[in-house]
């Protein structure tokens, strides 16, 4: 059995601690099935590459909530190219991926896929003010992660729960 | 509905488990692409930089072939090493202005931002530092060696010259055209959705 390096060390803490913000990330950015698992893994590529360079300058929670969200915006940049080249005339939020007929989504509605779908209809930088709210950093801690100052990240987070309060309108309109 | 709700449902969702993730795998997946880059990137830099220099050499050699006439040669050879320097010389540019994997979301949009700007400039003023070198380079050689051919060659004939010459602007007007293509196809989306990106950031209404 080979010893571990000090990279792979540190990283085995983060997945420990923080394998959570990568899954997350991705849910956010990415629809189900194979192009979540390729953002996770691409994420995990990233947080396990930039492990090295890890100085303890931030919390590492931080650290990895910056380089997934650059990955993920990085992807869904290319993601928007792809499916650009496959149909110019396609919007990328019209349809959300796996959306469930009226009677279907009547008889079962997963609330929590019904946020990620939400979140992912949102623009790139909505879900990542939301997805940091959410996960209930703090602005302070948000503004570490964006490079926004605190102010911007409250307008910002404002609207962005604005716009993800309108498309969640018609489901709380349905439970209740 | 209310917010507070949607933060409960978010709260209590499972967190996934670490151990499914492979270290082997990432680490042979990191490696294997990393080496990709390295090697694209190394034999792109190589490429770009030894072609001028085999060019030159080659100018060199036939210029030395022409003897003491062949001395405006120097000037074409200059041109074109002056082109291969430039490519060396923003290749390290560029290298030494990475910003590092962590960075916040902001500096990362804007160095990718700054990188695509100076892309465009590179490919739209391709016709002062790539084209014009290259071209002026040609009309050098095709001027002494028209210059030193005896009347009757056909280096001296009008029409082949004008032809060649003729040759010469298509083939470098095409390149010009490919990379103004370039910049229309490839770099300008990507202007836009960083720029679009960047103000979405900082916009505040």
């Amino acid at each position: 059995m080979c010893a571990q390096s000090p990279r792979d060390r540190l990283f085995g803490e983060w997945l420990g601690e923080h394998r959570g913000i990568m899954a997350r990330v991705a849910s956010s950015f990415a629809p189900g099935g194979a192009d979540r698992c390729d953002l996770e893994q691409e994420i995990m590529l990233q947080v396990w590459g930039s492990a090295e360079s890890f100085g303890g300058q931030s919390k590492a929670s931080t650290w990895i909530y910056r380089v997934a969200l650059n990955t993920a915006l990085m992807w869904s940049r290319g993601l928007g190219r792809r499916r650009r080249r496959i149909d110019p005339g396609a919007s990328v939020d019209a349809v959300p991926e796996g959306a469930a007929g009226p009677a279907e989504s009547a008889a079962k509605v997963d609330l929590l896929e019904v946020l990620y779908e939400g979140i992912r209809a949102l623009p790139d930088t909505d879900r990542a003010v939301i997805l940091l709210s959410l996960d209930g950093l703090s602005y302070r801690e948000m503004s570490e992660i964006t490079g926004l100052t605190e102010n911007h990240i409250g307008v910002a987070l404002t609207r962005a729960r604005a716009k993800l309060a309108e498309r969640l309108k018609g489901v709380r309109n349905e439970l209740e | 509905m209310n917010w507070n709700d949607w933060e409960f449902i978010w709260r209590r969702q499972k967190a996934p488990i670490g151990a499914d993730a492979d270290l082997e795998r990432l680490r042979a997946s990191f490696e294997a692409s990393h080496r990709l880059q390295s090697r694209a990137l190394l034999v792109r830099d190589v490429a770009e930089a030894a072609a001028g220099v085999v060019a030159a050499a080659a100018l060199g050699y036939f210029g030395l072939r022409l003897g003491r006439a062949g001395w405006p040669f120097a000037f074409a050879v200059a041109l074109i090493l002056g082109v291969s320097g430039f490519f060396v010389l923003e290749r390290i540019r560029a290298s030494r202005i990475r910003i590092g994997p962590a960075a916040t979301v902001l500096e990362r949009v804007e160095a990718d931002l700054a990188e695509m700007r100076r892309q465009r400039k590179l490919l739209t003023s391709v016709a002062v530092w790539y084209i014009a070198p290259i071209f002026l380079s040609e009309l050098i050689v095709i001027a002494t060696v028209a210059g030193r051919a005896k009347p009757w060659e056909i280096q001296r004939d009008p029409v082949f010259l004008g032809a060649f010459v003729l040759l010469m602007a298509g083939t470098n007007g095409w390149a010009w055209q490919i990379n103004r293509r370039a910049v229309r196809k490839r770099i300008d989306p990507r202007l836009a959705e960083l720029e679009k990106l960047r103000s979405d950031l900082l916009s505040g209404s």
